[in-house]
């Protein structure tokens, strides 16, 4: 019995053990996961500022965010709002429509300029 | 629990639940069957937790009771028995199950059926009906353009968007896309949009019968169908759906009318030819002769075929196998491919009047981008 006892309290030991493991990679699976959607937004940022710029600036500058987007995309990365800055695998519908989207965005820009 | 049936019923019965069982699943009662009696019927049901079948089938019911046997043993036994009236007695004492065949009998231990998870039906749901027929027709339409990949959950169901007695069904793995838009009968005022599970789908169509009225019922994150005998109940899959309408291009550029079969035939022979992982044939028309093509370290292939073509001559790539999920999808003889631009996806759609769509991005390749 004493001997059954001590595999118990062993097996004990091992599960705290293995359990303070698990909830270190718990903490761990977060703060990825955080640091993840942090870096997302920031890159998204940073590209909603060139577009904002790109605006502004006219035309031109306009084509020049757009074409940082299809670099972007062109990288690997989603640039839709469904998976922006995420890692893709193959080409993405969603990436696609709003890259048409604002193909068409520079073209009314200069008729309304015109 | 005193009971018996016949092998037929109870062995169909069977094949209906054993595919919600959980062989790998941790908690051993989950790679149990539950047989419960009832006035006149056994109903008997599985589980892995995301999904849940039942069936009812009739028996000479003797003595009330339920039991839970283990799925793999129970099926194989169900195959091999003879055709003859098989009786069930559970020994309330040690938990098993005796089971007498013939002059035969065999003792099968069962699991804890108190551990057996419930199957509940909230209070507060939301009811319609529609046909069988119907809806197995739908979901052969669109499933394929569901993603595998679990950890976008969101892409591995079929979003059923339903309004004003119609009803939009979109799946969609961001790669390729399906849409379909039916009408369905009584269901009144009906606003809610759905997210159902690929698999519990692909399951619904292999166990309800075509000819079944399905009884659709939906609680806060769960669905339930019930034809006359089966229920199958699922997990709704959580999150908004994007907006699909937002990829779907309003014009084409150039068209082109083919017959299903002949375009499904050639890009299998030339994937024949590609690198397994990437089936990239080549696709040109001119002059109302379409060539798939494809030119790889394996060989090279060249098929002609007559088509019907409006527009500009035109130069795609396309992955053959998401190109022949598309095309086995339509079911009909001849399809219309509409071309929308080098970015832009393909539109393939049926040539007879049907809501049916689905979306197939050309492949950019290397040389081109």
């Amino acid at each position: 019995m004493q001997y059954l006892y001590k595999i118990t309290k062993e097996m004990e030991v091992k599960l705290h053990t293995l359990l303070a493991e698990v909830q270190e990679l718990k903490n761990k699976a977060r703060e990825i996961e955080e640091e993840n959607v942090r870096l997302r937004k920031e890159l998204a940022d940073i590209y909603r500022t060139g577009l904002d710029e790109g605006a502004g600036g006219g035309t031109g500058s306009l084509q020049k965010g757009l074409f940082n987007l299809l670099g972007l995309y062109d990288h690997g990365f989603h640039i839709c709002n469904v998976y922006f800055g995420r890692k893709r695998a193959g080409d993405c519908l969603f990436c696609m429509a709003f890259l048409r989207k604002e193909k068409k965005l520079p073209a009314k820009q200069a008729a309304s300029e015109m | 629990m005193h009971f018996s049936s016949t092998k037929e019923e109870l062995l169909n019965a069977i094949q209906v639940v054993q595919r919600a069982v959980s062989l790998r699943n941790p908690l051993p009662i989950l790679s149990g069957i539950k047989f419960e009696t009832g006035e006149g019927s056994v109903t008997i049901s599985a589980t892995d937790l995301e999904l849940g079948i039942s069936c009812s089938f009739p028996a000479e019911v003797s003595e009330q009771g339920k039991t839970v046997l283990p799925a793999r043993v129970i099926t194989e036994l169900a195959r091999r028995f003879p055709d003859v009236k098989i009786f069930f007695k559970s020994d309330p004492l040690n938990g098993s199950v005796i089971i007498q065949y013939g002059k035969s009998e065999a003792s099968i231990n069962g699991y804890p059926v108190e551990e057996f998870p419930e199957f509940t039906i909230p209070a507060d749901n939301t009811k319609f009906t529609i046909s069988g027929e119907i809806l197995k027709d739908v979901i052969s339409q669109v499933i394929f353009a569901t993603a595998r990949d679990e950890n976008r959950p969101l892409y591995t169901g079929i979003l059923f968007e339903i309004n004003n007695s119609t009803a939009n069904i979109v799946a969609t793995d961001t790669h390729r896309l399906a849409w379909r838009k039916i009408l369905l009968d009584d269901i009144g005022d009906l606003d809610i949009n759905l997210i159902i599970p690929g698999k519990t789908l692909n399951e619904l169509t292999r166990v309800a019968g075509l000819s079944d009225r399905l009884d659709i019922t939906v609680a806060e994150n769960q669905v339930i169908f019930k034809t006359e005998n089966i229920c199958l109940i699922s997990r709704l899959i959580g999150g908004n759906f994007p907006n699909y309408r937002q990829v779907i291009p309003s014009e084409y550029i150039s068209k082109t009318r083919l017959k299903t079969r002949d375009l499904i035939e050639a890009s299998e022979r030339a994937s024949l030819l590609t690198r397994e992982g990437a089936p990239i044939i080549k696709i040109s028309i001119e002059n109302n002769i379409l060539v798939v093509s494809v030119n790889t370290e394996a060989g090279r292939m060249r098929e002609e075929m007559s088509v019907y073509h409006e527009g500009e001559g035109l130069q795609f790539a396309f992955n053959a196998r998401y190109l022949n999920d598309a095309l086995k999808a339509i079911g009909t003889d001849e399809v219309v491919l509409e071309f929308t631009g080098p970015l832009s996806p393909v539109i393939i759609k049926p040539v007879e009047e049907m809501e049916y769509l689905s979306l197939l991005l050309p492949v950019r390749l290397r040389e081109e981008s």
